[in-house]
Parts: structure tokens; sequence; C-alpha cells
């Protein structure tokens, strides 16, 4: 059966936060120990998101350019896009180094910092998501 | 007209997503080759010296300070 879009919405979020859940050592994916990873939960955590984050955050960038007109209307969106357009690059690079200094030393020093690194990342994809997900279900202002 | 361009935008975005998202809440346990998968596509993330060159990238007021990565 088809899932409607509000649906659609709540897996992502669900799955953000249990992604972020996973990084501090309690999440619900489990690895199989003959695999890439090694059962190693954080690094693998920090590669699936990665990638998809900054797809999903490039596809809210490009979305709010295209419909700019538009969404002038919510003033609070342009500044969010703007935000991220300003630290994306800096937010990325700084996850990336630090699961670099995780796998050398998978201390509970480096995963913290790593921890906190990708949760400011998680938070960029909730905002995204909900902007998108409040104007496709709510297209009329207020 | 503006709306449903809106509306689709935002569709696209989640059908997309989702079926991805919704399979990895639900497997069991993530396979080798899944996992095989996950470190492939990061190393191309990581090789990817386009990732914010985009027009939709560019911000239209660049920020004073930016906070240089750790």
């Amino acid at each position: 059966m088809k899932k409607t879009l509000k649906e659609y919405a709540i897996i992502i979020a669900v799955w953000i936060a249990i992604s972020g859940i996973a990084l501090l050592g309690s999440g619900c994916h489990a690895l199989s120990p003959t695999g890439v990873y090694k059962s190693d939960q954080v690094i693998y955590t920090v590669e699936l998101m990665q990638p998809t984050a900054h797809e999903i955050i490039g596809t809210f960038l490009r979305w709010e350019m295209n419909n700019a007109p538009v969404l002038k209307r919510w003033p609070e969106i342009h500044k969010s896009a703007e935000k991220m357009r300003n630290n994306a690059a800096a937010w990325f690079q700084t996850v990336n180094n630090l699961h670099d200094a995780y796998k050398l030393d998978p201390s509970k020093e480096n995963k913290d910092k790593l921890s906190q690194a990708l949760a400011v990342i998680q938070a960029a994809l909730l905002e995204a998501n909900g902007y998108m997900i409040a104007r496709a279900v709510q297209p009329k202002p207020l | 007209m503006e709306e449903i361009a809106l509306l689709n935008a935002a569709l696209l975005l989640i059908e997309k997503l989702a079926p991805i998202v919704e399979r990895q809440l639900k497997s069991g346990e993530i396979t080798d080759e899944a996992q095989a998968e996950v470190r492939a596509n990061y190393t191309k993330f990581r090789a990817r010296t386009d990732l914010f060159s985009g027009p939709e990238w560019q911000p239209e007021t660049p920020a004073p300070e930016t906070q240089p990565p750790v």
C-alpha cells in the first residue's frame, strides 16, 4: 500500500533520530560481524549519514533556490537555507576529520566529539525535512 | 501552479529517500553486501571535489565569520 507523504516524512525523521542514537551505541542496526565495518556501529553510521545528509540538504537548497519567489512568504526558510550554505562545507569537513580521528583512535573522547559534530548535521537535516514537509502539506500561509 | 511545484519538489525528495530509509529501519541485520555498498558510497563521497560547487550551495550573503573545521 502506498504511504502518505506524512508517513514518509515521519519515517525519515525517525531514521535521522535513530542514526543519532546508533552513534551513541544503543542503535537497533545489527552489523554482520564479517562486513567491512567489523561491527563498528560508529563508523558505519557516519559513513551512511554523510552522503545521505549531503543529498537531503542539497535537495532542500535546490528546492529553496528554484522556488524562491513563492517561498518569500516564509522568510525563515531562506534564512535556514543561507545558514546551511554558509556552514555546510565546514560541518561536513568537521565530521570527516573526526571520523578519521576516531578510526585511528576509537576513544570515548573522539566518539563524543564525533557525536556532537554529527548532531549539527542531523539538526540541519531535520530542519530541511521539516520545512519541505510543512510547505507540502500546508501550502497556504496561515 | 506554484503550490503544485512546491508540493512536487517535496514529494520527489521524500519518495526517493523513504524506501531506502524504511529498508534500513526494518532490516534485522545489515549484511556484508549492504555494508560494502555504504563504504563504497562514502569513499566516492570523500573523493568528490564538487560537493559544494553547485549554484544551490552558493550563499546570497556570505557569513562574516565561518567556523573553521576541526
